[in-house]
């Protein structure tokens, strides 16, 4: 299997990474298991494909077409600012004007979560009508630039994948430790009412998390779509359905609003399922698709120990966390 | 023959740590049946902390809890119940779904239709079901609550919850009660009405109270004993007369 | 098209997804599970269903050696002898829904014993996803491992029939009759699990769950045990779901493949349920027959309109009917009833009153009392 498909699998993962620390990101203010995190995945793709189709417009865009200039190279670039600032407005759209009027209603995690399926399947006729309309429901995966460096081959996609997840990385951690709001980010994230008490304004602090945290999404969605195409053959638009159940593993391996933690886990996930994937049609002669079994299988023995995920494990910080048992902790928080 | 000592509560050397925070550092405490036992200390001091441990809610790191000379450290809370040590919560905790009425029906104990499968035979529970329909009754006249007995529990004041807290213990067949502050939010007329009821639940059935309250004028009317708590530790015990006068006891108050 | 016939398929898949609902009603509406891996304990019909035809009839009533899906002449000799031999006689197609149907809630609540275990350690959020995860193994594990159903390729599967039903009732034997009874049968199902649902809830077990669901640390503090009651609903609903999903593929499709069982299915269900209302069985039922008329006239309306996109039309209407609900009516159509039980007879006599909800909702039609003030 050899450099270049470790290199490949850490890619997949860092997309992966991309887009699960974006929920992390939003979910440790907000507490919302966001569903509807999956469309912004696939608004991301659907906003990268328009912009490149707008900046040809008269050639043949529709259809397949669109993938002889959507090819991931230098010169369309560019086109992941649309994907993130699209992603990243339907995500505080969907903030502003659906999760936070319900949390000040005082609605449960339950109806939160019940929610973010309606708006899933809304986003997701929405993105029908896009792709529909350009002829777009399926597509292959337009490919990207390769070079070969050391003997190994690595697409500049997958260069793209490591440097975005450093910047995203690097930006949480500066925003975090260096200024005002992401001050305010954690100090919600740890205890919301005496934040709140404290004069921050909790509306604009998620408000930016939804934000960052989708746009990070539509920014994975991109790239995941380079690597693997439309997942299983099905629409584009299920790109990011097809995918949320990892990036639900990703971030409950983490450690539900953990954001590195997240990241680690997407890593991990991202090298399990595609050495698995890879094991499984060489050795095994089944299809790829069943090595969904060995991340999941893996998160889901996690949370059977670390109800918490990783975060309760290995945190400094947080480990008094998961000393305290659920029990304990829940009864004390009222 | 189980040994049936005096004491029906003895706390020796309980120990509940959060991380780095000591909330019970070492706590000892007997509480003799058929008493009324106070516990008092400034907030934080770890008195709810020591509730949730002795009813099971927390596990102790160190320490033993024997309950009618039986030991039960770590044991459920449900079976903590079933022996008859039943607690109320400091913020009242009621079910939101279920009208006063049914929220005390539904603490008693030993239900028959609570199996799945006798549920589904009416016969098997009704007439137990009707018995415990009037005991619930006569609890809530006993608390005060008949006028609000068919609204749905969030509906009722604050007060009225801590009420309802009372009257779901008590329908529990309790042998002893862990009250974490049955009065807060109570106007005086009515606290001291329940403290009343209270000792004529001691005195009529033999009940055991152990008491977390701060109104201190009113608990100190009621009690035996009084043990006082601070930064997770007891400083302080004696009769409530004793206690009033301990000048460890005023530092603390003062001092925060 | 015309309207009775259209009326009668409707009436008969609004049946299917009320079975459905229900069985969500129990573990999500009463208890309080956020049970996202419904679809596996559905696709346990399914496994049954293709089990019972493939393996234990042939062999126990037709004197067949049993079939394997995943070997290449299963085709020619499941559908060329076994399904003709059972279908020659609808007493044998009974005695395989029957089989089915059993072996499917028998097999669901296997799976709901493995699944509780998370069911009663996990925070809700963890364990939605957790179910969800486990859901979506299953169907996996169905899609790639052949020997069960068969894989992908949808395998027919020996529906009832419901021949001698129609000429009993209507003396007729025209499709449209046939038609009609199963709708009837379908309908009398529902009965029976309204029936039992009720019966069920509307006790103090029923009381149980739902201090359970409202506050699990009160509960457990009056000695209520907390994880044995989850296990308890989540086995009721998950024999109801297996059952409901024996139905689902012997009546409904007549035949199986694992892509009935995506995890979607799940939120279908809990769709049904949430805009009928939480808690409410009538409601289950009711949001049932919405939203099957939502889904199939949006899906008519869809394709109608000529667009690549008009198919998924139907997306847009569950979407918003969930929105919909949350943002006007958080409790759904019809709210969750009290519980009733001998208990508020004795709180009338004592009290010489009944309270004003149970002259309102449940003793409707016996109003010997007085027009409720509601006591506020
Ligand atoms: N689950 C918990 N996690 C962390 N700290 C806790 C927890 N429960 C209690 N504490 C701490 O333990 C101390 C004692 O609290 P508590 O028992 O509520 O005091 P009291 O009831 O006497 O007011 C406090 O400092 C409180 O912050
Ligand atoms: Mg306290």
């Amino acid at each position: 299997m050899g450099v270049t498909f470790m290199v490949y699998s850490l890619a997949w993962g860092s997309a992966l990474a991309l887009m699960a620390s974006g929920l992390s990101l939003y979910y440790s203010v907000s507490k919302v298991a966001n569903f509807a995190h999956g469309s912004y995945v696939s608004m991301g793709l659907l906003a990268y494909l328009l912009a490149i189709a707008f900046a040809h417009w008269g050639s043949k865009i529709t259809g397949f077409g669109i993938d002889h200039y959507a090819i991931f190279n230098i010169s369309n670039l560019w086109a992941l600012i649309p994907a993130f600032l699209v992603a990243g407005l339907v995500s505080l759209a969907s903030f502003a004007g659906i999760f936070w009027p319900l949390m000040k209603r005082g609605a449960t995690p339950l109806q939160l979560l019940v929610a973010s399926i309606g708006l899933m399947f809304v986003l997701r006729f929405l993105m029908y009508i896009v792709a529909g309309s350009m002829n777009w429901i399926t597509l292959w995966t337009p490919g990207s630039t390769t070079y070969h460096i050391l003997g190994v081959r690595i697409t500049l996609a997958e260069i793209l994948s490591f440097v975005l997840l450093a910047l995203v990385a690097g930006l949480i951690a500066l925003l975090e430790t260096k200024t005002l709001i992401g001050v305010s980010l954690r100090a919600i994230a740890s205890n919301p009412s005496l934040a709140e008490a404290s004069g921050i304004d909790s509306f604009k602090v998620q408000a930016l998390a939804w934000f960052l945290g989708g746009g990070f999404a539509g920014l994975g969605g991109v790239l995941m779509f380079i690597f693997t195409g439309p997942p299983g053959g099905r629409p584009i638009v299920e790109l990011g359905w097809m995918n949320l159940l990892s990036i639900f593993a990703a971030a409950v391996l983490g450690g539900l609003g953990s954001f590195y933690g997240t990241i680690i886990a997407a890593l991990i996930l991202g090298i399990a399922f595609n050495q698995a994937a890879a094991w499984f049609t060489i050795y095994l002669n089944v299809s790829s698709s069943l090595a969904l079994l060995i991340p999941f299988g893996i998160t889901l023995l996690t949370l059977l120990f670390f109800p918490q995920g990783l975060a309760g494990i290995n945190w400094r910080k947080l480990v008094n966390k998961i000393r305290i048992t659920r029990v304990e902790e829940e009864v004390v928080r009222r | 023959m189980r040994k049936v000592s005096d004491e029906v509560l003895i706390v020796d050397n309980v120990h509940k740590y959060f991380g780095g925070i000591r909330a019970v550092d070492g706590v000892s405490l007997k509480v003799p049946r058929g008493s009324i036992v106070g516990l008092i200390g400034p907030n934080g001091s770890g008195k709810t902390t020591l509730f949730n441990t002795i009813s099971g809610f927390y596990k102790p790191n160190k320490g033993r809890i024997m309950f009618d000379g039986r030991d039960i450290t770590g044991l459920p809370p449900h079976r903590i119940y079933k022996l008859g040590l039943i607690r109320t919560f400091q913020n009242p905790r009621v079910w939101r779904s279920l009208t006063v009425f049914e929220n005390v029906l539904g603490s008693a104990k030993d239900q028959r239709g609570e199996n799945m499968l006798l549920a589904m035979i009416h016969a098997t529970w009704a007439s137990q079901e009707k018995k415990l329909a009037k005991e619930a009754l006569h609890w809530i006249d006993f608390t005060g609550l008949a006028p609000v007995d068919t609204r749905f529990a969030p509906e009722i004041s604050g007060g009225q919850m801590k009420l309802l807290e009372v009257a779901r213990a008590l329908m529990g067949s309790a042998k002893m009660l862990l009250l974490d502050e049955p009065a807060a939010g109570v106007n005086p007329v009515m606290a001291r009405k329940l403290f009343g009821g209270i000792e004529r639940l001691r005195s009529e059935m033999g009940l055991t109270f152990l008491i977390v309250e701060h109104r201190l004028e009113i608990l100190f009317d009621y009690v035996d004993y009084v043990y006082v708590m601070h930064r997770g530790r007891i400083v302080a015990e004696g009769k409530p007369e004793e206690v009033a006068e301990n000048p460890v006891v005023h530092d603390i108050y003062l001092g925060g | 098209m015309n309207i009775i016939s259209f009326l009668v398929t409707y009436l008969s898949v609004a049946a299917v997804y009320a079975l459905l609902a229900i069985s969500m009603n129990i573990d999500y509406g009463w208890a309080g599970i956020p049970d996202f891996g419904k679809a596996a304990f559905i696709a346990a019909g399914g496994i049954a269903a293709a089990i019972v035809a493939t393996r234990i009839v042939p062999p126990l009533m037709l004197h067949m050696h049993p079939a394997n899906p995943s070997k290449l002449s299963f085709f020619t000799y499941y559908n060329g002898k076994i399904l003709p031999a059972i279908t020659a006689h609808p007493i044998d197609t009974w005695i395989v829904f029957i089989i089915s149907i059993l072996l499917g809630g028998i097999i669901a609540a296997g799976f709901a014993v493995i699944f509780s275990y998370p069911a009663i350690r996990l925070k809700e959020d963890y364990l939605a996803i957790a179910l969800l995860m486990a859901a979506q193994i299953v169907w996996l594990f169905l899609r790639v491992y052949t020997p069960i159903m068969g894989g992908t390729m949808s395998m027919t599967l020996p529906s009832p029939s419901f021949k001698p039903i129609a000429r009993a009732l209507f003396h007729s034997t025209s499709p449209s009759a046939i038609d009609a009874a199963k709708a009837l049968f379908l309908w009398g199902l529902v009965g029976v699990f309204l029936y039992y649902a009720e019966k069920q809830m509307n006790s103090p077990f029923g009381r149980m769950l739902r201090m359970v669901r409202d506050d699990e640390y009160a509960a457990a503090a009056l000695g209520k045990n907390v994880a044995r009651a989850r296990l308890e609903s989540l086995i009721v609903a998950s024999f109801l779901a297996g059952v409901a999903g024996a139905v689902y593929v012997l009546i409904h499709f007549s035949s199986v493949n694992p892509d009935y069982f995506m995890p979607d299915l799940t939120f279908f269900v809990l769709t049904l349920v949430l805009v009928g209302g939480v808690g409410n069985n009538i409601g289950s039922i009711i949001g049932a027959l919405l939203i099957a008329l939502l889904y199939r006239a949006s899906y008519i309306f869809g394709t109608s309109l000529g667009f690549s996109w008009g198919s998924y039309l139907y997306y847009m209407i569950i979407g918003l009917a969930i929105l919909i609900t949350i943002f006007v009516r958080p409790n759904g159509i019809l709210p969750e009833k009290p519980v009733r039980t001998p208990a508020w007879d004795v709180y009338a006599l004592v009290r010489g009153k009944q309270p004003w909800f149970l002259r309102r909702i449940l003793m409707r039609g016996r109003g010997k009392v007085n027009t409720g003030e509601k006591s506020e």
